[in-house]
This record gives structure tokens, sequence and C-alpha cells, in this order.
């Protein structure tokens, strides 16, 4: 208790760093400002503070938040600032990690670093683009600010920074306290920190004092509403008759119009007294309201969060009643609405979130929800969605602005991010979310790129979080996948990342040409992709390897679920389908519990795929040696003749068109049975040839079919065919010997499908069977598919009819499956049937083992057809349909998070 | 004189009957006034009137513009029925439409679409594929079988298979879903034959030479290309993929090693599956025109 006696009510509230003296420390900001909603957001972080005090509600919470607010009035006048700045410490930022605080012994702005930076723009041919470029990178690497950088390369600014705490080289035992040089200060700082408090104290009270009288007397001036006045003054004098601080001298409150000085709690107060009042004064209350409202809308965007779902409940409330009287609700309505020439995209979400928030309370007639419905158009454009929170509401509405918006306008984006900033609060997942629809909206604008754009990309890219575990990086990359996003437009944001994000593992040589073709795009996705990669497994060590794994699963199936572009050559779509079959049968193991079989899948997602083997070359015309050769056989008398003749075959590589005819007649019509056999031995060692493969298929044409010619055949083919008598055999014997031959001539073709055939039987293997069938292929890709598939349908039909599983649904992917088959052209559609069967049914087993993840799953689907509608080969389809099974896994991996 | 009256009446009712009789027969006569009519009853509020005005005017229709009118009233059906989320009746009017095409690819993708709407189907899809196959078999065979005269310089029986019009046809529809140009195949294989026609080798690949007494094989050197091959590699390539469609052999390979095929075959081209909005497509019609009014689909009734 004693302790907390000579705390001063700042240090209770906002910490010590806090009540070191000046505005600058009350607000945790540095000297160096870049803009006043720097000031705004510090001003906003403090209250929100104080709001979550304990002590919140008491008169010292009001008597510092009266403080905060006279401390940010002052620094919002540059004049005053520049002043203030050689009275008063800089401060300490508030929730910065102490690793970013700037220290003097981590300073890195020494005489030699600005030596190295001049030597850099010397070597650049002086202060041109490569230049700037060059010295953001340097200052990226040595972890200094390139403002910094370039404040401290310029002439005038050594000696300010000599007295600033952040740029002094020189080192002190106390670096947590802020030091100050005296040669700077016009006026040395307090001597003692006792004599500092109290010179706060005073400060802080003639500045409420002011403050007060700003906010509270000159309303009252103009304002016919003497009550609602009244209780300005009331919130005003409740505990801000103590606190101000003032530096002194002329400049204890800077001159300006009285709304810039207004306090949020007034506002909030003024609402909550109208919805009080409302029953016994409606119409002055209705102009009241008007002005109230109209200053709300412009200063919503530093209400703390409680405050703010706080006063949409108390206008809700305001109109609900209102809406009794038709003229007054008329009047209201105008001042509700947005008047389509608004420009300010925060003042649009709080009118339209305003709407929503009202349109909520069950008292309203139809007519005036519809009203409101009405007039709730015309800030968003989009339908109304009734809700009682004014947060849940902002978001949605902040969203449709941002993506609806067709402006490259820095100024507007600047509004666009602050209004994002207060709807989604500390909520910084939700916060990227919106940045990134709106960046995705903007890359897709086919208008090309300009300094406009310049500009909102770095205020853009600046809001959102690039950590390892950021959304932001998949983000990306599926930016450089996606064929609609402007290449222009796509350099500039790569320009703004790189240089103005703090994007780890980022450098200035990963910038986009804006002239780069689609495959140069690419090739710098894959450098991000590999950046980001190598962070994201280096950030795993050190962590439980269960948790390793799974993450780093996840991550990885995020990403290449990012960087699979819409189209596809065939190179591109079977790494495609290799890396994102290897990975869902890593996913597929690890949700099995076979962790180790994952790993080990994972570790192999982007192994090499096996490379197309040399084609082999068959010539299928007679040449004079081949007939040299086929007469000298079919005339042979002994099988020691032909012996010789033989081993020519050996040297030729097989025998040529007309040699195979001759080796098929001595083989199944000559009479002596040595010289048959030794033909049979030679055919059947070339029985993949093509010409042996023609010769046969000659002969089965005969009306008379011999048992020697049957069992040739037979040995040829590898498979049972009905008897020669039977008349089909002529049928079933071509039939065999076609797609043999078939086959044979395909190896005249280079071709990645072998394998892939390969990689995607080793990869539907291992979702059927054991590990054995990881390294032994057996039964071939489509064998494994259909068999996944069947088990799969089986596990569904199971539990079909219970929850989340409908019989009919599985019944229409059996029939959509049973269809794709019998319309099969080539064996690799019977592939692409099974593995739809399979990424539709592994959809219906996540609705069901994932609850709430229905939405999500239909997405996915819609995603899927619209992709498939845009595929140019079927090995494309099979790479899409296998991202939509990975995009599936996520899904079912983040709702089983080990 | 009762008798008399008696044969007058009988008489009468002979005669009256046979007008009445002759009456009915009539009524086919004039189907477009009755189409008409009938057309002029259809209203999207009452889908089943597009099935059964649909499947009557394609039972009835004499001319290819009536039949055009059956298929767009099913058309328009089908697609109607699907946006209000009735399957039954979406697949129904599927069948009914396929049972008016006249293409038979075209009817059995209307089978396939039918029964992918609604499982249910399934039996009636698999007796109608299995018609379908029976049907065409022998067909099929008889063209397959003429490619492969055509290759092994066989011209008596090139000639006798690919004179019959059925068999040319079967050729140019497979030749056309295997991604072929009909046209080329078509001159591919007439010019093989001509060529055939002037080969003294006659298909034979040894002919027997006398030699002092002494009976010798020799290769016939008459022959302008190799016996079973193409005139080139390319012509190889499209024969073997035109016999493999013939004999529904393209797909069936499902063992090991088998996806070479496909880029031998230049087979690459996406899957499509057969959905209500490319029926809209092939039949031109206009989904937001249902009503029938003045001899033309319109938007208002």
């Amino acid at each position: 208790m004693a302790s907390r006696a000579t705390r001063s009510p700042i240090v209770e509230f906002l910490g010590e760093d806090a009540g070191a003296g000046g505005p600058f420390a009350l607000l945790g900001l540095p000297h160096e400002m870049i803009s006043d909603e720097q000031i705004i957001r510090a001003c906003h972080r403090r209250l929100y503070q104080i709001d979550r005090h304990r002590h919140r509600s008491t008169p010292d919470a009001s008597e510092v938040r009266l403080a905060v607010h006279a401390a940010a009035s002052q620094l919002l006048d540059p004049k005053l600032r520049a002043e203030l700045a050689r009275r008063w410490p800089a401060g300490m930022p508030v929730a910065v990690p102490k690793a970013w605080k700037p220290s003097q012994q981590t300073s890195r702005l020494t005489p030699g670093f600005i030596q190295k930076a001049k030597l850099l723009i010397a070597a650049s041919g002086g202060w041109n683009a490569t230049a700037r470029k060059r010295l953001a990178h340097f200052a990226r690497v040595n972890r200094v600010g390139a403002l910094e950088l370039i404040g401290a390369l310029s002439p005038q600014m050594p000696q300010e920074s000599a007295g600033s705490v952040v740029l002094s080289p020189k080192t002190s035992p106390e670096v947590d306290k802020p030091r100050f040089d005296e040669q700077v200060y016009l006026i040395g700082p307090p001597p003692t920190r006792s004599f500092d408090w109290f010179a706060a104290y005073g400060l802080l009270l003639v500045l409420a004092t002011v403050v007060v009288l700003v906010m509270v007397f000159l309303p009252i001036r103009g304002d016919p509403m003497d009550r609602a006045g009244a209780s300005s003054v009331r919130v005003g004098t409740d505990g801000g008759g103590q606190a101000a601080a003032s530096v002194g001298g002329n400049h204890s409150v800077p001159t300006g119009d009285w709304k810039e000085r207004t306090h949020y709690t007034a506002i909030a107060h003024e609402f909550d007294q109208l919805a009080r009042r409302a029953q016994s004064d409606m119409e002055p209350s209705v102009e009241r309201f008007g002005q109230v409202y109209s200053k709300f809308v412009v200063e919503w965007s530093v209400f703390p969060a409680p405050a703010l779902e706080r006063t949409g409940l108390h206008i809700a409330e305001f109109v609900r009643r209102m809406s009794g009287s038709e003229v007054l609700f008329k009047a209201l309505l105008p001042i509700l609405g947005c008047d389509g020439t608004q420009r300010s995209p925060s003042q649009a979400m709080i009118r339209a979130a305003v709407i929503d928030v009202v349109r909520s309370e069950p008292g309203l007639s139809p007519q005036t929800r519809a009203q409101l419905g009405v007039i709730r158009k015309r800030c968003s454009g989009s339908e109304s969605r009734e809700t009682s929170s004014i947060l849940q509401a902002l978001v949605p509405v902040s969203e449709i602005i941002g993506v609806d918006a067709r402006t490259d306008d820095p100024a507007w984006w600047r509004d666009w991010i602050q209004g994002v900033r207060a709807a989604t609060f500390e909520d910084e997942s939700q916060r990227t979310r919106l940045v990134l629809s709106a960046m995705s909206s903007r890359l897709r604008d086919p208008a090309p790129s300009n300094p406009s754009w310049i500009q909102s990309a770095i205020e853009l890219v600046s809001v959102v979080p690039w950590r390892a575990d950021s959304p932001a990086r998949a983000w990306l990359l599926g930016q450089f996948a996606d064929p609609a996003v402007s290449t222009p437009r796509l350099a500039v944001l790569t320009e703004a990342i790189a240089t103005h994000s703090g994007a780890q593992q980022v450098n200035a040589q990963m910038v986009l040409n804006p002239s780069a073709t689609f495959s140069q795009r690419q090739q710098l996705a894959e450098t991000y992709r590999s950046a980001w990669t190598g962070s994201v497994s280096g950030a795993k060590s050190g962590s439980k390897p269960g948790t390793d794994q799974f993450s780093g699963l996840i991550n990885e199936m995020r990403l290449r679920v990012s960087i699979t572009p819409t189209q596809m050559d065939q190179q591109q779509a079977s790494r495609a389908i290799v890396e994102l079959a290897r990975l869902n049968t890593a996913a597929w193991q690890f949700a099995q519990g076979q962790d180790a079989i994952a790993a080990d899948m994972l570790d192999g997602a982007k192994g090499k795929i096996a490379s197309a083997s040399d084609p082999e070359q068959f010539v299928l015309t007679a040449s004079q040696r081949d007939s040299k050769w086929s007469q000298q056989a079919i005339n042979a008398q002994s099988a020691s003749e032909l012996s010789a003749l033989f081993a020519q075959l050996v040297s030729d590589d097989g025998p040529g068109i007309n040699s195979a005819h001759a080796l098929v007649f001595l083989a199944t019509l000559h009479a002596d049975s040595k010289i048959r056999a030794s033909a049979r031995t030679q055919i059947i060692r070339y029985q993949d040839h093509p010409s042996v493969l023609l010769a046969l298929d000659r002969v089965v044409a005969n009306k008379r079919i011999s048992s020697r010619l049957e069992e040739l055949v037979v040995t040829v083919v590898g498979d049972k065919l009905p008897s020669r008598t039977d008349e089909s055999w002529y049928l079933f014997a071509h039939k065999a010997l076609l797609v043999r031959l078939t086959r044979s001539l395909s190896r005249s073709v280079e071709s990645d499908l072998p394998a892939l055939e390969h990689e995607l039987d080793l990869a539907y293997g291992g979702r059927v069977v054991t590990q054995s069938a990881l390294t032994q292929p057996t039964d071939g890709a489509v064998d494994h598919t259909a068999r996944l598939y069947r088990k799969m349908m089986l596990d569904a039909s199971v539990t079909a009819g219970g929850v989340g599983i409908e019989l009919h649904d599985l019944a229409k992917i059996q029939s959509a499956t049973d269809v794709r088959l019998v319309r099969a052209k080539r064996p690799i559609d019977g592939f692409f049937a099974y593995q739809r069967g399979v990424c539709e049914l592994l959809g219906i087993l996540t609705q069901r083992d994932i609850p709430g993840s229905s939405l999500r799953v239909d997405d996915l689907l819609t995603e899927l057809e619209d992709r498939l509608g845009r595929s140019g080969s079927v090995i494309d389809q099979i790479a899409q349909v296998e991202r939509c099974i990975a995009q599936f896994w996520i899904v079912r991996l983040e709702g089983r998070s080990p | 004189m009762k008798r008399h009256q008696s044969i007058a009446c009988v008489c009468v009712c002979v005669i009256a009957t046979a007008f009445v009789g002759g009456g009915a027969s009539t009524r086919i006569v004039q189907p477009g006034l009755s189409s008409s009519h009938q057309l002029g009853r259809l209203e999207p509020g009452n889908l089943d009137g597009y099935l059964r005005i649909g499947e009557q005017l394609g039972g009835d229709a004499q001319t290819d513009h009536a039949r055009d009118l059956a298929m767009q009233t099913l058309a328009i059906g089908i697609g109607l029925a699907q946006r209000a989320g009735n399957s039954k009746l979406t697949a129904s009017m599927c069948i009914a439409l396929a049972s008016v095409e006249p293409d038979s690819a075209m009817a059995s993708s209307l089978w396939d679409l039918a029964y992918s709407i609604d499982p249910d189907r399934r039996w009636a899809w698999v007796a109608h594929r299995e018609a379908k196959t029976r049907a065409s078999a022998q067909l099929r065979r008889d063209a397959a079988r003429a490619v492969y005269a055509v290759r092994f310089n066989d011209h008596q029986l090139a000639t006798e298979l690919l004179g019959k019009k059925a068999v040319r046809e079967t050729i140019r529809q497979t030749a056309h879903q295997a991604g072929l140009d009909p046209v080329g195949v078509d001159r591919l294989l007439f010019a093989m034959i001509a060529d055939a026609s002037a080969d003294s080798c006659r298909g034979r690949v040894f002919v027997t030479q006398r030699d002092d007494g002494e009976v010798r094989r020799v290769v016939c050197g008459d022959h302008l290309r190799p016996i079973g091959a193409g005139p080139d590699d390319e012509s190889l390539r499209q024969l073997i993929k035109l016999e493999l469609g013939l004999l529904d052999e393209l797909a069936s390979p499902t063992n090991r090693d088998t996806w070479a095929v496909s880029a031998y075959l230049q087979m690459d081209e996406p899957v499509e599956d057969m959905s209500v909005s490319s029926i809209v497509e092939y039949y031109q019609v206009d989904m937001t025109k249902p009503y029938w009014r003045g001899d033309r689909w319109t938007s208002s009734p």
C-alpha cells in the first residue's frame, strides 16, 4: 500500500516509462514522427491501456485519460511538437518487444556505418533509384530503418540525431533510461525525478482545464441543447480538473478547431444521454443527435472497442425510440445515411455498420427496416447484415468497401486502413485477411500501375505481418500463380514488400520486373517460396517433433496450394501433381498415426521426379539389309544356318519389317521343328518390337489358325484369349496385339507421363495399403486410385444416413464416377475419374468429421469446378483435383490439431 | 319396308364410321397447327408441361423442323427443371430428349447426364448402354476391319467394307470422337486403297521365284509401303487411334505403364463432364425465353 501511495496515477495506469515526464513519454512516442496517425494510434493505445485497467472507472482513470488526450492534442501541432521535443524526452513505444526498443548499444548508425552508406551511393552513381534500392537493402540487413538512415545521411540531420536517443552513437551504462544531450536542449530537463513529477502534474492540470473548457463551453455557446451541453461539462469535470499536463509557456494548447480536441468519452456520453432522454425531449434530441453523430463518424476510429460497442447500442436505442414518430424518423434518415458523395471510406464504413446495428433492434417495424435498408445500400453497395455488434458489422462492410474500391489514391487507402484498424481492433488475423482481400482486388485491376499505387501498396503492405505463420506469405505466392493478377501491379507490390514491409528473407533482388513474363513470375515465386520455406524449416528446429511435422506439413501444403496456377503446361502440372500427391499421402499417413512415414513423405515431397527415359527409335521401313536378311532366313535349310543370321539381329537392334514377317513364317509354318523353335525364341525375344507385332497381327486374320500360332500369340500378348476355334478369337487377338503395338510405339515418344504414372502409383499406393506399397509399385496408379475410391466409399457408406452424410450424395458421386469411367477415352481418364471420386468423397468425409466445415468444403468444390473448366489438358485437371484434395487435408488437419 | 330401313341405317352407320375414322386419321396432317397450340400452353410454372408436350411433339415429329422444336422444348424444360432443383424431372427430360436426338453420341451423353443427375436411373442407364453397345457392335467391328484391311493392303476387303455408308459414317463419328479430322481420315483411307490397288504384291510380303529349278521366296519388291504400317509415322498413329476407338480399346489398358499411350496418341485434351449448361449451349436455347408466342420463343407470356 505504501508503495502504491507514492505512485502517480500515470505510472499506476500506464507504467514507469510513461511517467518519465512530458507528452512523448506519456504517449510512448519517439521525437521523430512520420504522421499524425502515429500520434492518434498512440493515444488510442494509451486509452485502451487505461480501459483495461481494473480501476478504469475511478476518477484517477479519467484524470489520466484527459492527460493523454491533452498530450496528443499538443503533439498534433507540428510547431509545438518540435518545441516540446527540445524540452522533453522521447517515450518508449507501448507494447513493443524489448528487442525492438531503440537502444544506444544496438544502434548501428555509427560514423563508419554512415560512411559505408555514402560509399554505396557513390558506387550507384549518385542519388538515384539504384542507390535508393541498395540503401533500403543495406538498412534492412543492418536492422536500421531506411528513413532513419536517409535522415542521418542528409547534411542537417547529424546534429539533430546527435541529441536523439535513438541515433546517438554514444553508449551509456543506463541503457533503459532515455538520455538527453544538454548541448542540444535549450532548456534542460528537470534535475531530479521528483521535480519532474511536480512539473508534469502542473502541466497536466493546466492542459486538462483548457481541454475541458474547449470541449464543454464552446459547444454550449452555439448549442440550443443546454442540458446535453451540461452533461458534457460533467464528463469533463468529473476527473479532469487536476491532471492536465502542460509544458508551460505560450504552447499550452495549440490553436485549431475545437472538434479536433474532443475526447471520445464525451461523444459516447452524449449518445448515452440522448438514448435516455429521447422519450421526453424528442424534437431537440434529433437536432442534437445530428450534431453529435456527424462528429462521431469522423472520430469513431479512436474509440476503444467497448466504447464503440456501447455507442452503437445507444444509437440503435435512440433510433428505435424515434422510429415511433414518422416525422422525426424521416428527419433522422438523412443524418444516418450516406449522401453518395462520401469520399471517406472509414465514414462510409461506420455509417453502414451503424445501420446494421440499428436494423437488429427488435422493436423496429418492417417499413422502418426497409427504409434503413435503402439508405444502407448507398453506403457500401451491399446488403445489410443485421447484427447487434458494431464491430461485427464493421468487418464485412470494410471488406466490401476495400474489395470494391477502384482507386489507387493513397489518402483513400490510409483512411480505409484507419477504419480497418479500428474495426478489427486487436484481431490481427482479421485485419490481415481484410487487407489481403483488398490487395487481391487491386492487383486484378486492369488499369495500369501508377505512382499512386506505389504509395498505396506501401501503405497496405505495412499493415500486414509477413511472419512465417502469417497467411500473407501463402497469399503472395498465390498472386504470382494467378494469371488474372496484373504483372506491373504485382511488380510494385513486390517492391513495396522488399523495401517497406519488414518481411524476412526478402531482399532487394526479389522484385518483379513490370514487363516479366508469366514464366518469370513463376520463377520469382519459386525464389520467394524457397526463401520462406527455408525459414519455416529453420523455425522448426527446437520445437517438439510432433508439432514440428504437423505445422511443417500444413505450411508446405498451404504453400503448394497457393503456388499452383490455374493453368499450367505439362511440365509444371506434372511437378505440381507429384508434390501435391506426396504431401497428400503424408497427410493421410499423419492422420492414420503413421508419423514416421508421414515425415519421410514430407521430406521427400519436393524430391526429384523420375526423368523421362530416352525415347526408342523404331524404323518401320524396309531397308535393303532387312530384305536381304529376310530372304536368307526364309530360305534357310537348317537351324545352324539360321543361328548365324540371328546373331545379326542383335547388332541390328531387332528385326526389320520384312525380317519379322520371315520370322513369323518360320515359327508357324516351317516344316522343321528345330527351325520353328529357334524362330519362336527370336520372336519372344523381340516381342515388344513393332515389326514383330505387325507381322503377328497380319497372320491372325487368316481363316485357319494353327495351334502353334495360337500359342505364339498368347505368349506374346501375355493374356488369355478365347479358343482359336471360337469366332471371336480374331477380334480378341487383334485387339491385344494392337494395344501392345500402341504401347510399343509410345516408347518412341518422349513424355513425362510414364514417370508421372509411376509417382502417382507410389503416392496412391501409400494411401491404400501399408508402408510396403510406398516403395514397391504393384498394380498401377489407376488400380490404386480405384481401390482407394472403393475403400473411402465403403467408409462413407457405413455412416451414411447418420450425421453429416446423405446416401443421396454418395449415390451422386457413384453415378458421376460411373459416367466418367464409361466416357473415358484413354487410360489416364480412368485415373482422373477415380481421383475426382476420391476428392468428392474426401469432401463429404471432411464435412462429417470437422463440424462447421460444410461451407468451406462447398467453396472448395466450387473453386475446383471453376479451375477444371479452365484447364487446358487432362494433366492440368489432375493437378487441380490433387490441389483440392490438399485443401481438404488442410481443413482436416487444422480441425484436428494434435 | 322395315328391312329396307334397317339396311339403310346400317349403310349410314358404316359411312359415318368411315368418315369419322377418316377424319381422325387426318389430324396428323396438320402438325404445325397442333404443335403451336400445345406449345402456347407452356409456362415455367408448370414444368411437367415441357416434358409432356416435348415428348408428344418428338413422337409425332415427321420433319426436321418439328423434331428441332421438340428438342428445344425439352432442352428449355431441362434448364428450368434444374433451376427449380427438380432432379427427377430434369433426368426424365434428358431421357426424353435422348429418344428424339438423332445423333447417337449425343443421345448417349444425355443418358449419362440423366444418370449423373438422378442416380436412381442406374439400371435404365446400364440397359441403355448395353443396348447401344449391342446395336453398334457389329458395325464398329466392320469399320475396324475396314481400317485393318487398308493397313494390310487388302484392297478387296477394304473396298467391300468401305462401300457401306454405315461403316463410313461410323468411321467418321469415331474419328471425330477421337479428336481426328474425319475428312482427313477419309482421305487417308481412300488414298491407301488407291495405292494398294496399284501394288502388284497385293498384300503379300514374299513371292515365290524359280531360279534354275530352285524355288526361292523373295521379298515382293513392289510394295509402296511396309505391310501393316501407314505411308508415314503420323498416318500410322492416326490409323491406330481410329482402330482402337472403333474397338472401344482407347481407354481399356488399365494396367501399368500405359499412360505413355496417351502421349503417343496425342490425347491430352481436358475431360469434359456433360452438364445442363452444355445442353443449353448445344441446342442453342435461351432460358430467359420459356414462352412460345407467335411461332418463336419469347421472354413474356
